[in-house]
């Protein structure tokens, strides 16, 4: 049990609050990162690779950790946060004690629960596994179904959890594109036979590169692209998979036998944070981000000292959640910087008053 | 005789199971039009499409779901004006895909001995 006093503590050591914390340091604050996992690099962790250009996240992760100078704390717990005097104080699960002026929030995202699409066949059917299952494959380098047997067929469904009312996200998760065109493209490098299919509706590429990658997921890797939104999954008596869906370019219905299945899940809003901190609440926007997504600079200039990053505050890609961080980072430097300043007129105003 | 009963209907399932050759060896000589993303820009555009129904994308997707019977038919209305090719964002050489594509399957035409 102790307290320790900072500048700014972020909550998050993922790429947003890695960033924000590099730069805070770096223009000389105290800063502190807290993390709940035992490792720092957050959703980094759970990627082998990164689109558009296949970086190992790994090495992405080293990098950003090389540059940090700021003090990450892992395994903490936070079980409470109060606000003092113009500050807030965390307490973790060993009665530790951080106080700080700024609240950096960079929780990031969940991945989306895929058993709440119950006809997709997740938790039900063993061959049905989430991008994230199968990117903890890649960094195994063994890619097999439920026999252990190295599938010949795979289908990508697009959009599980994304743009869908029944599960109560409306919003276009922006990444499960690309992700989706990118392990299409790692796998057909790690098994040349494979068959890959992608169920899509329509393809959301709005990154730099990221048609790029399309394009040769189309060409070179000979992905084949089947427009039409999955009804439901099947199971054989030999655990392949039939997917019954209309092929809305052709106007008919259809079905195609897998060995797998691999669900794209969409970015949730991680709300864990807000039972703790009930004043986040009247900043959480209709689809459940953090803040509110404008442009206006007046809306982000807020004087309360609780900031928001990376994607917690809506679907990013790594690039934009640093980006967003880094701008982030700016306004905490301004608003720090601004404090003190009214801080050092005070003293030096209760020093006037007091030898008129 | 009476008529009564059900009629027979075509299955409409289009089966993605099923390989389609003619796709595969077009994707060799022509790799161009794998990039096809069905936008339609070339249906829209065609001369033919207005009595036929048809257009360079549903070549491509008669192609590869493998309904073959429709294809024959559909390539025998194309007339070479070009225009797709014109339109097409992705570039696809849509004339050598219609040619090679007759010669695959056969189609005579009266602008092709």
């Amino acid at each position: 049990m102790s307290t320790m006093n900072f500048d700014c503590v972020i909550v998050g050591a993922g790429p947003a609050g890695l960033r924000a914390g590099n730069i805070l340091s770096t223009l000389g604050h105290e800063v502190c990162i807290l993390e709940k996992e035992k490792i720092p690099g957050g959703k980094l962790n759970i990627w082998y690779e990164l689109f558009p250009h296949n970086e190992p996240a790994h090495k992405i992760l080293i990098e950003m950790l090389a540059y940090n100078r700021s003090m990450i704390r892992t395994s903490v717990d936070i079980r409470n946060i109060t606000r003092i005097n113009e500050g807030f104080s965390l307490k973790d699960q060993n009665d530790n004690e951080y106080r700080t002026s700024v609240l950096l929030l960079a929780t990031g995202f969940k991945p989306f629960e895929a058993v709440q699409k119950e006809e997709y066949g997740y938790g039900i059917y063993k061959n049905v596994i989430t991008s994230v299952e199968l990117e903890e494959m890649f960094k195994n380098k063994r890619v097999v179904n439920s026999e252990c047997l190295v599938p010949e067929r795979i289908a990508f469904i697009h959009c599980v959890g994304s743009r869908d009312i029944k599960v109560g996200s409306e919003f276009c998760s922006a990444n499960c594109c690309i992700t989706g065109i990118k392990q299409a493209i790692e796998l057909k490098k790690m098994i040349p036979d494979l068959n890959i299919y992608c169920l899509y509706m329509d393809l959301r590429l709005g990154g730099r590169f990221f048609e790029d990658c399309y394009k040769s997921a189309q060409v070179k890797y000979k992905v084949q692209f089947i427009r039409g939104r999955l009804s439901e999954t099947n199971e054989n008596p030999d655990h392949t998979l039939v997917l019954r869906y209309e092929d809305t370019l052709a106007g008919r219905p259809a079905k195609i036998t897998v060995n797998m299945v691999v669900l794209l899940v969409g970015m949730q809003p991680d709300h864990s944070i807000l039972n703790l901190l009930p004043e986040i609440d009247e900043r959480v926007g209709t689809d459940g981000f953090f803040g509110d997504g404008r442009i206006d600079q007046a809306y982000q200039n807020n004087d309360n000292g609780l900031f928001f990053a990376g994607s917690c505050t809506g679907p990013k890609s790594i690039i934009q959640s640093t980006d967003e961080a880094s701008e982030v980072a700016f306004r905490i430097h301004q608003y720090l910087e601004k404090k003190l300043k009214i801080e050092k007129q005070d003293q030096h105003d209760r020093i006037w008053i007091q030898h008129p | 005789m009476t008529e009564f009963g059900f009629s027979i209907h075509e299955d409409l399932m289009i089966d993605h199971d099923r390989p389609s050759p003619a796709y595969e060896l077009l994707q060799e000589t022509v790799p161009s039009i794998s990039m096809c993303m069905a936008c339609g820009s070339c249906s829209g555009t065609c001369i033919s499409s207005y009595q036929t129904d048809s257009g360079f994308r549903k070549l491509i997707m008669f192609l590869r779901n493998g309904t073959y019977d429709q294809l024959e038919k559909a390539l025998e209305y194309c007339q070479f004006c070009g225009k797709c090719s014109l339109v097409c964002p992705r570039g696809i050489n849509t004339r050598k895909a219609i040619l090679e594509m007759r010669k695959y399957f056969k189609v005579k035409c009266n602008d092709i001995v």
